[in-house]
Protein backbone atom coordinates (compact mmCIF):
# COMPACT_ATOMS: atom_id res chain seq x y z
CA UNK A 1 0.00 0.00 0.00
CA UNK A 2 1.43 3.38 -0.95
CA UNK A 3 1.82 5.99 1.77
CA UNK A 4 -0.42 9.06 1.51
CA UNK A 5 1.64 12.11 0.50
CA UNK A 6 0.85 15.52 1.92
CA UNK A 7 1.28 18.81 0.04
CA UNK A 8 4.29 19.76 2.16
CA UNK A 9 6.17 16.51 1.62
CA UNK A 10 5.36 16.53 -2.10
CA UNK A 11 6.76 20.03 -2.51
CA UNK A 12 9.61 19.51 -0.02
CA UNK A 13 8.40 22.32 2.27
CA UNK A 14 10.18 22.07 5.62
CA UNK A 15 9.27 25.46 7.04
CA UNK A 16 5.85 27.05 6.66
CA UNK A 17 6.04 30.82 6.40
CA UNK A 18 3.17 32.82 7.88
CA UNK A 19 3.66 35.46 5.15
CA UNK A 20 2.98 32.94 2.40
CA UNK A 21 -0.75 33.55 2.44
CA UNK A 22 -1.38 32.01 -0.98
CA UNK A 23 -0.08 28.71 0.35
CA UNK A 24 -1.99 28.98 3.63
CA UNK A 25 -5.24 29.83 1.87
CA UNK A 26 -5.15 26.39 0.24
CA UNK A 27 -5.78 24.88 3.64
CA UNK A 28 -8.66 27.12 4.72
CA UNK A 29 -12.33 26.52 4.05
CA UNK A 30 -14.60 29.33 2.74
CA UNK A 31 -15.31 30.35 6.34
CA UNK A 32 -11.60 30.86 7.00
CA UNK A 33 -11.26 27.80 9.20
CA UNK A 34 -8.26 25.48 9.01
CA UNK A 35 -9.02 22.19 7.27
CA UNK A 36 -8.76 19.05 9.38
CA UNK A 37 -5.72 16.81 9.09
CA UNK A 38 -7.95 14.16 7.55
CA UNK A 39 -8.68 16.59 4.69
CA UNK A 40 -5.17 17.95 4.27
CA UNK A 41 -3.56 14.49 4.55
CA UNK A 42 -0.74 15.92 6.63
CA UNK A 43 1.23 14.34 9.41
CA UNK A 44 0.54 15.67 12.91
CA UNK A 45 3.82 17.59 12.80
CA UNK A 46 3.05 19.28 9.49
CA UNK A 47 -0.52 20.02 10.54
CA UNK A 48 0.83 21.77 13.65
CA UNK A 49 3.22 23.82 11.50
CA UNK A 50 0.33 24.78 9.25
CA UNK A 51 -1.99 25.79 12.07
CA UNK A 52 0.75 27.83 13.78
CA UNK A 53 1.51 29.70 10.53
CA UNK A 54 -2.20 30.39 9.95
CA UNK A 55 -2.54 31.73 13.50
CA UNK A 56 0.45 34.05 13.07
CA UNK A 57 -1.01 35.32 9.78
CA UNK A 58 -4.39 35.88 11.43
CA UNK A 59 -2.81 37.85 14.26
CA UNK A 60 -1.16 40.24 11.81
CA UNK A 61 -4.34 40.64 9.77
CA UNK A 62 -3.00 38.78 6.73
CA UNK A 63 -5.72 36.15 7.02
CA UNK A 64 -9.20 36.46 8.48
CA UNK A 65 -10.35 34.80 11.69
CA UNK A 66 -13.80 34.38 10.16
CA UNK A 67 -15.12 35.13 6.71
CA UNK A 68 -18.57 35.05 5.06
CA UNK B 1 15.63 19.17 13.17
CA UNK B 2 13.95 22.55 13.13
CA UNK B 3 15.25 23.45 16.57
CA UNK B 4 18.82 22.83 15.41
CA UNK B 5 18.31 25.18 12.46
CA UNK B 6 16.87 27.85 14.70
CA UNK B 7 19.96 28.13 16.88
CA UNK B 8 23.70 27.96 16.44
CA UNK B 9 26.49 26.94 18.83
CA UNK B 10 26.58 30.31 20.64
CA UNK B 11 23.01 29.88 21.82
CA UNK B 12 21.92 32.50 19.34
CA UNK B 13 18.58 31.89 17.76
CA UNK B 14 16.89 33.11 14.63
CA UNK B 15 13.87 35.33 15.28
CA UNK B 16 11.54 37.30 13.12
CA UNK B 17 9.88 40.56 14.02
CA UNK B 18 6.68 41.02 12.05
CA UNK B 19 4.95 44.35 12.54
CA UNK B 20 2.12 46.57 11.42
CA UNK B 21 2.63 50.32 11.45
CA UNK B 22 -0.36 52.63 11.85
CA UNK B 23 -1.76 53.84 8.49
CA UNK B 24 -1.89 57.43 9.74
CA UNK B 25 1.77 57.65 8.73
CA UNK B 26 2.52 58.84 5.22
CA UNK B 27 4.71 57.00 2.72
CA UNK B 28 7.39 59.64 3.23
CA UNK B 29 7.51 58.90 6.97
CA UNK B 30 8.13 55.18 6.46
CA UNK B 31 11.93 55.34 5.92
CA UNK B 32 12.22 57.22 9.23
CA UNK B 33 10.13 54.52 10.93
CA UNK B 34 12.36 51.81 9.47
CA UNK B 35 15.35 53.66 10.88
CA UNK B 36 13.74 53.70 14.34
CA UNK B 37 13.17 49.93 14.12
CA UNK B 38 16.76 49.38 13.00
CA UNK B 39 17.97 51.46 15.93
CA UNK B 40 15.92 49.26 18.26
CA UNK B 41 17.57 46.17 16.78
CA UNK B 42 20.98 47.74 17.11
CA UNK B 43 20.25 48.60 20.74
CA UNK B 44 19.19 45.02 21.36
CA UNK B 45 22.54 43.88 19.90
CA UNK B 46 21.20 41.51 17.28
CA UNK B 47 22.40 40.68 13.80
CA UNK B 48 19.90 41.41 11.02
CA UNK B 49 19.71 38.58 8.48
CA UNK B 50 17.03 39.80 6.11
CA UNK B 51 14.20 42.30 6.04
CA UNK B 52 11.41 43.73 3.98
CA UNK B 53 10.35 47.35 4.03
CA UNK B 54 6.84 48.16 5.24
CA UNK B 55 4.15 48.15 2.58
CA UNK B 56 0.58 49.35 2.87
CA UNK B 57 -1.81 46.41 2.93
CA UNK B 58 -5.52 45.96 3.48
CA UNK B 59 -6.11 44.11 6.71
CA UNK B 60 -8.45 41.13 6.71
CA UNK B 61 -10.30 42.54 9.72
CA UNK B 62 -10.47 45.83 11.56
CA UNK B 63 -7.95 46.39 14.32
CA UNK B 64 -8.51 48.68 17.26
CA UNK B 65 -5.60 50.76 18.46
CA UNK B 66 -5.42 53.43 21.12
CA UNK B 67 -4.07 56.71 19.78
CA UNK B 68 -3.59 59.49 22.36
CA UNK B 69 -6.22 58.09 24.70
CA UNK B 70 -8.74 57.45 21.94
CA UNK B 71 -9.50 54.09 20.39
CA UNK B 72 -9.40 54.05 16.62
CA UNK B 73 -10.29 51.37 14.11
CA UNK B 74 -7.93 50.63 11.24
CA UNK B 75 -8.51 48.49 8.18
CA UNK B 76 -5.16 49.24 6.55
CA UNK B 77 -1.60 49.14 7.85
CA UNK B 78 2.02 49.09 6.77
CA UNK B 79 3.26 45.53 7.05
CA UNK B 80 7.00 44.84 7.36
CA UNK B 81 9.30 42.22 8.83
CA UNK B 82 12.89 41.75 9.97
CA UNK B 83 14.69 38.46 10.46
CA UNK B 84 17.49 38.58 12.98
CA UNK B 85 19.85 36.42 15.01
CA UNK B 86 20.49 36.98 18.68
CA UNK B 87 20.28 35.75 22.23
CA UNK B 88 16.92 35.09 23.88
CA UNK B 89 17.54 38.00 26.26
CA UNK B 90 18.02 40.32 23.27
CA UNK B 91 14.68 39.23 21.85
CA UNK B 92 13.07 39.93 25.20
CA UNK B 93 14.67 43.37 25.32
CA UNK B 94 13.42 44.05 21.79
CA UNK B 95 9.91 43.04 22.84
CA UNK B 96 9.92 45.61 25.62
CA UNK B 97 11.18 48.27 23.18
CA UNK B 98 8.45 47.39 20.70
CA UNK B 99 5.81 47.47 23.45
CA UNK B 100 6.74 51.06 24.17
CA UNK B 101 6.74 52.13 20.52
CA UNK B 102 3.44 53.85 19.75
CA UNK B 103 3.55 53.61 15.95
CA UNK B 104 3.19 49.85 16.04
CA UNK B 105 -0.40 48.84 15.46
CA UNK B 106 0.64 45.27 16.22
CA UNK B 107 3.86 43.25 16.27
CA UNK B 108 5.09 39.77 17.06
CA UNK B 109 8.47 38.17 17.60
CA UNK B 110 8.63 34.53 16.59
CA UNK B 111 11.29 31.87 16.28
CA UNK B 112 12.03 30.98 12.69
CA UNK B 113 14.62 29.39 10.40
CA UNK B 114 17.52 31.08 8.66
CA UNK B 115 17.31 29.47 5.27
CA UNK B 116 14.79 31.21 3.08
CA UNK B 117 15.03 28.47 0.48
CA UNK B 118 13.35 26.04 2.85
CA UNK B 119 10.08 27.85 2.60
CA UNK B 120 8.00 27.73 -0.52
CA UNK B 121 8.19 30.62 -3.00
CA UNK B 122 6.11 33.48 -1.72
CA UNK B 123 3.69 35.67 -3.55
CA UNK B 124 3.94 39.25 -2.41
CA UNK B 125 0.99 40.55 -0.42
CA UNK B 126 0.62 43.71 -2.41
CA UNK B 127 2.49 43.29 -5.62
CA UNK B 128 1.36 40.91 -8.27
CA UNK B 129 4.15 39.22 -10.12
CA UNK B 130 3.70 39.88 -13.82
CA UNK B 131 4.52 36.71 -15.62
CA UNK B 132 5.02 36.63 -19.33
CA UNK B 133 2.53 34.46 -21.22
CA UNK B 134 3.65 30.93 -21.72
CA UNK B 135 5.35 30.47 -25.08
CA UNK B 136 3.07 28.85 -27.58
CA UNK B 137 4.17 25.48 -28.75
CA UNK B 138 3.91 25.22 -32.45
CA UNK B 139 2.32 21.89 -33.32
CA UNK B 140 4.00 21.68 -36.69
CA UNK B 141 7.40 22.38 -35.14
CA UNK B 142 7.10 19.63 -32.54
CA UNK B 143 5.87 17.10 -35.04
CA UNK B 144 8.82 17.96 -37.21
CA UNK B 145 11.20 17.29 -34.35
CA UNK B 146 9.72 13.91 -33.62
CA UNK B 147 10.03 12.93 -37.24
CA UNK B 148 13.74 13.63 -37.13
CA UNK B 149 14.42 10.97 -34.51
CA UNK B 150 14.62 7.47 -35.94
CA UNK B 151 12.53 4.89 -34.12
CA UNK B 152 14.52 1.98 -32.85
CA UNK B 153 12.17 -1.00 -32.98
CA UNK B 154 14.17 -3.15 -30.61
CA UNK B 155 14.18 -0.39 -28.00
CA UNK B 156 10.48 0.22 -28.48
CA UNK B 157 9.69 -3.43 -27.90
CA UNK B 158 11.84 -3.48 -24.79
CA UNK B 159 9.99 -0.52 -23.25
CA UNK B 160 6.62 -2.01 -24.18
CA UNK B 161 7.57 -5.25 -22.47
CA UNK B 162 8.65 -3.44 -19.33
CA UNK B 163 5.33 -1.60 -19.31
CA UNK B 164 3.33 -4.81 -19.67
CA UNK B 165 5.24 -6.52 -16.88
Amino acid sequence: MSKKQSYFSQNNIKHVDYKDIELLKKFLNPHGRILAASRTGMSAKDQRKLSTAVKYARFLGLLPYVSR
Amino acid sequence: MATEQMSDTNGKKIYELGYLLVPTLTEEQIPAEVKVIKDMLKKADVEVISEDSPKLISLMYQMVHGVSGQKKKFDKAYFGWVKFQGQAAAAEFLKRECDAYEHFLRFMIIKTVKDEAQSSPRVSLKTVVATSPAPRIDATETSHETEKQPINEAELEKTLESLVV
